[in-house]
């Protein structure tokens, strides 16, 4: 996958927020990763890991009272945190398109669909005719599987199942063929056999626009389902990235290991599954040393963890890990797992 | 938006983007440390006065007439037409005044509260009873209501607490009502039903005090509306009666010397101005705090029932 | 489970609940959420219960808590049917069967400290004492210091703990569990599942998990129902589920779960898909 070249490059991006004392709390800490062309990139975590704001900084939609504390955002040579709103606005949805969790809130309950997507359509193509615009839009829906595209537009978002309009934010993303597309947890808001549809919806829509995806969740099993290369975010940092294959093969953070540890595959019947003990650290809390610490039941651990901040480094051949005793990992995850 | 999101504590706090409760917490804004002042200012002014020597708001001095403030070193806010102290009637028909205002908005909320909680949480048809009762109250025109008894049994401030107190409920049935049809399939009120406690049980420990903190927000604001309607049924002879003094008993008194004396109508205005605008003001902070952040994502209020 | 026929502490017998809506016509439509549903639960067995959103699950949850009235059927606690019973008695057996909520954020109301939560079914039942939630809170692994604590200073996990706590608080028979981990963290659910396992045999209690994750039905049930449009599609032990599913909706839900082993792809490194 790396041999394609780069389409989006994270550098040390840091977002946090201003307390009233002016303290300042960061909530993604230096994170870095890079995307290659078509390529399909997991941010894995759990809440408040970070992986959320880190997209919204990349898309320039953090709310108010976040603000971008360092680093930098490249995209096709061009640094994304210096664009003007202007610039933004002709970027995002034309090159850099987005599906969230809650269709609904992508969707203006008081608009057709059909003209929705229309919208989208004119916003980066104006001048279009209306015939061309309705065509196009019949089109994206049944390229997203919606039957019967020319009545089904014509409907309100309220008339749609939750499944049909996350394919109908789908085919707005898709509409003006984006290089990159950021999905938000898609399908965390729907039943399993939709969440199996609308992932095939998704990746026939890249197949199609040979477009790269970056795809936020918790779930594991989608991972490795989906991802080419996986971001693993804790407490506001990447503890460790490399390819899928290797992820799971042989992790090499103790985070990591736990997680796929405490999985219930089908493996696991009867006996008691491995489960990481604590809990996330707050971002106020989290301290100068490894934020996985106090959680950490490598047996290697040491007064160093609580002490130094351990730097992402090169602990495969694909994969990166930030720990200071990623070497003695593999033996900590064969025997958590078994 | 439901009234139910706006108690702070119930809104969905999904961990996702995690902008923490103290960073929301606004700062008094001077504007409404004007308003305190403003609304401390009377209350202490009425409540306080009556406790000097100089209180004397009966006595006439009929000699003294008509006096205008800062002549007398005895009547510093001047004099009525009968020679009364200016400002000890003005400090008593604060007291008068307010009083009364807080006995009906005590009352009417007391009131909408348990109408709209019985309503809400019983739904069905004591709900549709209820509300119904709710819409056929609206529609009353209270003045003329108020008009039509006070020719029959006579005008009394009594007659004018009745009236109101039976007909300004309605906005806190209505709220208490729509916090509590929220709350009463909430998980943590369907747990005690579910472990066999009584609805007066679940009623008192998990929808009472979620209600009452909606109940408080809309009394305070609710002040100053009173306060103006009741002067005004003060104004038109519907409510207190001389020789007992309200604050619009006193600007009526002072419009047939408006020429004069017109420190009479303005004085109590002013005072009137300096109750409703403090009390705005000041509620202000409450309503701003009770409505959820707008600048929180979109998303991260949408997690509910979500799967994680 | 062992060999001998164990008692069945809940069982419900061709259960129908029905909703009347009026259609956008004005027209009275049924719905039968839940269409004749039968199962019985043994002492100290786990049934999973699986369905997606709609199916009926939780009208069923609701009516086993007497939430809903049932058109017909029967639901018996420990052989006493619940319609026939006064209403104290009927409380009595009610009590032995216990809800666990799925959301922890909306289960505990935000102004009481864990203690009060945990508190309000002793007190509801005159039983009240400090020690005995002192000793529920440590039944499900949170300290004394969480006695004075409210919901906000909580994470997710420990909120869901506070829940079951609370659920185990009348010392019940039957766990009705409502999909307790899914709102949870992935690295959570793991705790909460053991801490699930271990109050079952400790306290030898009878689960109805409801779940529509597939993998967590299949790690703690030992016998798995799935439910579609208000029926029990397919009933039988969890091997026979899952690995020779009968229903093609169950055959459907099973092709859907995400497997997390990426050498199950058709894209993998050849390599990896022999290893």
């Amino acid at each position: 996958m790396s041999d394609r070249p780069v389409l989006l490059e994270v550098t040390d991006l840091s977002v946090g927020y201003r307390t009233e004392d002016g303290a300042v709390v960061t909530l993604v800490d230096r994170v870095g990763f890079t995307l290659h062309e078509r390529e399909v990139l997991c941010l894995v975590g759990e809440s408040g890991s970070g992986k959320s704001v880190t997209m919204l900084a990349v898309l320039g939609l953090l709310p108010d009272g976040l603000e971008i504390l360092g680093g930098s955002v490249v995209y096709r040579g061009r640094d994304l945190l210096d664009l003007t709103p202007r610039e933004w606005s002709a970027l995002r949805g034309a090159e850099l398109a987005m599906v969230f969790q809650d269709p609904m809130t992508a969707l203006n309950p008081v608009k057709r669909v059909g003209s929705q997507i229309a919208r989208a359509v004119t916003a980066h193509t104006p001048g279009l005719g209306r015939r061309a615009v309705a065509s196009r839009v019949e089109t994206l829906l049944a390229d997203v599987g919606v039957p019967e595209p020319a009545e089904r537009a014509r409907s309100y978002p309220h008339e749609w199942s939750g499944g049909m309009r996350q394919r109908a934010v789908i085919a707005m993303a898709m509409a003006n063929g984006p290089s990159v597309l950021v999905a938000d947890e898609p399908t965390t808001a729907l039943d399993v056999t939709i969440q199996a549809q609308i992932m095939r919806v998704l990746a026939d829509a890249r197949e199609r626009t040979e477009a790269a995806m970056i795809l936020i969740t918790h779930d594991l099993g989608l991972v490795a389902e989906t991802a080419d290369r996986i971001c693993i975010m804790y407490a506001g940092r990447v503890v460790e990235t490399g390819s899928v294959w290797d992820i799971f093969e042989h992790p090499t953070h103790p985070y990591t290991a736990g997680l796929l540890a405490s999985l219930l595959s089908s493996e696991h019947t009867g006996d008691r599954v491995y489960a990481i003990p604590g809990q996330p650290p707050s971002p106020a809390s989290r301290g100068t040393g490894c934020p996985f610490a106090s959680r950490c039941e490598l047996p290697a651990k040491s007064e160093l963890c609580l002490t130094t901040r351990p730097a992402l480094a090169p602990s495969g051949s694909s994969q990166s890990s930030a720990c200071h005793f990623a070497d003695a990992t593999a033996d900590f995850a064969a025997e958590v797992t078994a | 938006m439901t009234a139910i999101d706006q108690i702070p504590d119930l809104a969905p706090t999904a961990a996702g983007t995690a902008i923490p409760r103290a960073r929301r917490m606004p700062r008094i804004p001077a504007l409404q440390i004007i308003g305190a002042v403003m609304l401390v200012a009377v209350v202490l002014f009425s409540f306080g006065y009556p406790l000097l020597p100089a209180f004397d708001p009966y006595t006439q001095h009929l000699s003294l007439a008509l006096t205008a403030p800062g002549v007398d070193a005895h009547h510093l806010l001047g004099t009525d037409s009968l020679g009364r102290d200016e400002a000890s009637r003005l400090a008593l028909a604060g007291r008068v005044t307010l009083g009364i205002v807080v006995a009906i908005v005590v009352v009417n909320s007391l009131l909408g509260m348990s109408i709209g909680i019985v309503s809400g949480y019983l739904g069905g048809k004591i709900d549709n009873l209820l509300m119904g009762l709710a819409d056929v109250q609206l529609a009353m025109p209270v003045i003329l209501v108020l008009i039509a008894l006070a020719a029959a049994v006579g005008p009394s401030v009594w007659l004018m607490i009745g009236v109101l107190a039976a007909t300004y409920w309605v906005g806190y049935a209505r709220v208490a009502r729509s916090v509590s049809l929220g709350l009463r399939e909430r998980d943590f009120v369907l747990a005690p039903r579910i472990q066999g406690a009584s609805g007066f049980w679940t009623v008192r420990r998990h929808i009472v005090p979620n209600v009452s903190v909606q109940m408080l927000i809309l009394a305070v604001s609710d002040i100053g509306a009173v306060i103006l309607l009741t002067s005004s049924f003060d104004f038109l002879g519907l409510g207190v009666q001389a020789p007992m003094p309200s604050w619009g008993l006193l600007i009526s008194e002072g419009q047939k010397y408006v020429r004069q004396a017109p420190y009479l109508s303005i004085l109590p205005g002013i005072v009137i101005f300096l109750v409703v605008a403090g009390l705005h003001l000041v509620s202000q902070r409450f309503t701003s705090e009770s409505t959820p952040s707008r600048k929180r994502s979109p998303r991260t209020t949408q997690k509910k029932g979500a799967r994680r | 489970m062992n060999d001998s026929p164990a008692e069945t502490v809940l069982a419900v017998d061709d259960l129908q609940v029905h909703f009347s809506t009026r259609g956008s016509r004005g027209a009275r439509r049924t719905i039968r959420a839940v269409d004749g549903v039968s199962f019985a639960l043994r002492r100290g067995e786990t049934l999973g219960l699986v369905g997606e959103s709609g199916c009926g699950k939780s009208t069923l949850v609701r009516t086993i808590f007497g939430l809903n009235t049932p058109v017909s059927g029967s639901i018996e606690v420990l052989g006493h049917r619940l319609a026939g019973l006064s209403s104290r008695r009927r409380r009595a057996i009610q009590n032995r069967v216990q809800l666990v909520f799925q959301d922890p954020y909306s289960s505990l109301n935000p102004r009481l400290t864990a203690h009060d939560i945990v508190a309000e079914p002793l007190r509801i039942a005159g039983r009240y004492s400090r020690g005995t939630v002192a000793s529920l809170l440590d039944d499900v692994g949170l300290g004394a210091d969480a006695l004075a604590k409210r919901p906000a200073q909580f994470s997710g996990g420990q909120r869901q703990r506070i829940g079951i706590a609370r659920a185990l608080a009348l010392h019940p028979d039957v766990l009705v569990l409502d999909e307790p981990v899914s709102a949870l963290d992935v690295s959570v659910q793991a705790q909460v599942i053991n801490l699930l396992k271990d109050l079952q045999e400790k306290h030898s209690l009878s689960y109805l998990f409801i779940a529509h994750d597939l993998s967590v039905v299949r790690y703690l049930s030992d016998r798995v129902a799935v439910m579609q449009k208000g029926k029990l599609v397919e009933v039988g032990s969890k091997d026979q589920v899952f690995d020779a599913p009968e229903h093609p909706y169950t055959r459907s839900l099973l092709a859907s779960i995400p497997v997390a082993d990426p050498r199950r792809r058709a894209d993998a490194p050849t390599q990896l898909q022999e290893s």
